[in-house]
């Protein structure tokens, strides 16, 4: 085994300094593609070429995508202007006309979901809704949720399947499935170097795809694996697009960011029911507002034993398990 | 929805709730629709096939004299109730439009979750406040709440297997169950 010798790169005192003329190579190859932040940050910003914004005559590049603002500080009038430009640009890329919106959280409204593990038979009718309402990856498959079969009578994840196939339930099998808990202390906002993802105040952890860098940081810090990356550009057919987008929820992702489950938001904000719970045959599935006491998720809260997973982490999820 | 047969259950919920012991809260499946409904008891009757049961049964009590042959109903196979197969068991064999429990009182099919009850307390119960059961419509207003036999056929209650469809991709170099050593 050789080992590679490393050189560092000093700055140079006498002589010709090439520094200027790599910058200019650099931000001419950078230019001459269509580029995005995450592209930006990998390639040209080890050179220092923050400067590229004053070079002029690229018209591939999407300039109002690149200096957009976070979502968190953009008025009324911006976000008008960014969801325009992106059903512009998702119409192309997939040839399905598409409308992007974004409800915004209600007052007073806390979700979570209460999932019967008595009644779940791991038939996986939640999470291919789940695929088709939120216009995940066919190829390769993405899916936010993860149904795992455990032998009845325990509750050990690391012994759990969730690559089962057949006909289910089958006998002495219990099936648990897991998505995003939309934590209470979420651990994988406060890793986020840039703050892509954040806390609504309706419990929901969304997060900007524009505004992700695809560090993966957060991917690391879930404790229940809840994040998917995207390695390659999502290929949805475009028959199968679900049209109605919501910019925090199921737009049309691009390659090198994170998603997670969001409690269909574009949905749950409108008053809907989330699809995977519609989905469900055997109706396992519970969804409301904590803070309505006549929900059924508090009314379960409140009468059946339920439980969490890794409750010693106090990340305080917002998805309840009970049997009944 | 005809709003005499709507039967609310946000009402019950605070009751649970006040009173501590669901099982003694009577459903208040008659009860008269409360100003918000929320919750709201899905009905049975208009997806029934052949509902009024008297658009045969009359017919057939006049020309038969009794009415006992199974033919038109040959779909029907009971599997409930340990071996039991009288429809008289829960139908009121005399008016066929209605259901009859243990107590002899008759009720609609809209309450079928009454007749139910009498031996799956424990399941009515949980139903009731929501933790057993499928519900439909919004979360903020009204909801739906499916009965029992929207799910489970009365005759034959035991929900079949079903085939489970494609879970995630198995990464290319995992090791499979029961792989380690």
């Amino acid at each position: 085994m050789t080992r590679r010798s490393v050189k560092l790169k000093l700055p140079v005192v006498g002589g010709r300094d090439r520094n200027a003329e790599r910058v200019e190579a650099c931000t001419r190859a950078g230019l001459e593609r269509p580029m995005d932040r995450r592209g930006f940050l990998s390639g040209l910003a080890t050179t220092g070429v923050a400067a590229a914004g004053a070079a002029t005559g690229c018209g591939e590049t999407d300039w109002d995508g690149f200096f957009q603002k976070h979502y968190k500080e953009m008025s009324e009038k911006d976000k008008h202007d960014v969801f325009a430009r992106i059903e512009r640009r998702s119409s192309q890329a997939y040839g399905r006309e598409v409308r992007i919106e974004d409800p915004p959280a209600e007052e007073g409204v806390l979700f979570a979901f209460c999932i019967s593990l008595s009644v779940c038979n791991g038939n996986r009718a939640c999470v291919h809704a789940c695929v088709q309402e939120n216009n995940q990856n066919r190829e390769p498959a993405m899916q936010y949720i993860k149904v795992i079969e455990l032998d009845r009578g325990t509750m050990n994840l690391e012994r759990g399947d969730p690559y089962y196939e057949g006909e289910v339930p089958r006998p002495g099998k219990v099936y648990l499935p897991m998505q995003c808990n939309q934590c209470d202390n979420p651990p994988c906002t406060k890793v986020c170097p840039v703050e892509a993802t954040w806390k609504e105040p309706d419990g929901i952890v969304v997060i900007d795809y524009d505004w992700c860098i695809g560090c993966r940081y957060c991917m690391a810090a879930c404790p229940y694996e809840a994040r998917r990356f995207n390695f390659a550009s999502p290929s949805v057919p475009a028959a199968d697009i679900n049209p109605n987008q919501g910019y925090l929820s199921n737009r049309m992702r691009k390659k090198g960011v994170v998603e997670k489950c969001h409690f269909c938001l574009h949905r749950t904000r409108k008053g809907h029911y989330p699809a995977c719970l519609e989905a469900c045959p055997t109706g396992a599935r519970k969804f409301g507002n904590l803070h309505d006491p006549s929900s059924e998720v508090a009314q379960i809260i409140k009468n059946k034993r339920v439980f969490v997973l890794k409750e010693e982490l106090n990340t305080v999820p917002r998805v309840y398990y009970y049997f009944d | 929805m005809l709003p005499g047969y709507a039967a609310t259950l946000g009402a019950l919920g605070a009751l649970v709730a006040a009173c501590g012991d669901p099982a003694v809260a009577d459903l208040p499946s008659a009860a008269p629709t409360k100003e918000r409904a929320r919750v709201v008891v899905a009905q049975r009757e208009g997806k029934l096939r052949d509902f009024p049961c008297s658009q045969c049964h009359d017919k057939v009590v006049s020309a038969q004299g009794v009415g006992r042959s199974r033919a038109p109903h040959s779909d029907v196979v009971v599997e409930h109730f340990d071996g039991g197969t009288r429809c008289g068991l829960c139908h009121d064999v005399r008016a066929m439009n209605r259901l009859r429990l243990f107590s002899d009182d008759r009720i609609g099919f809209d309450e079928s979750h009454r007749l139910c009850g009498q031996c799956h307390s424990e399941k009515v119960k949980d139903w009731s406040f929501g933790a057993h059961g499928k519900h439909v419509g919004s979360w903020r207003d009204t909801r739906y709440r499916l009965t029992c036999a929207d799910c489970h056929n009365p005759h034959r209650p035991a929900v079949p297997q079903s085939r489970a469809l494609p879970g995630p991709t198995f990464p290319p170099r995992g090791i499979p169950k029961g792989g380690h050593r």
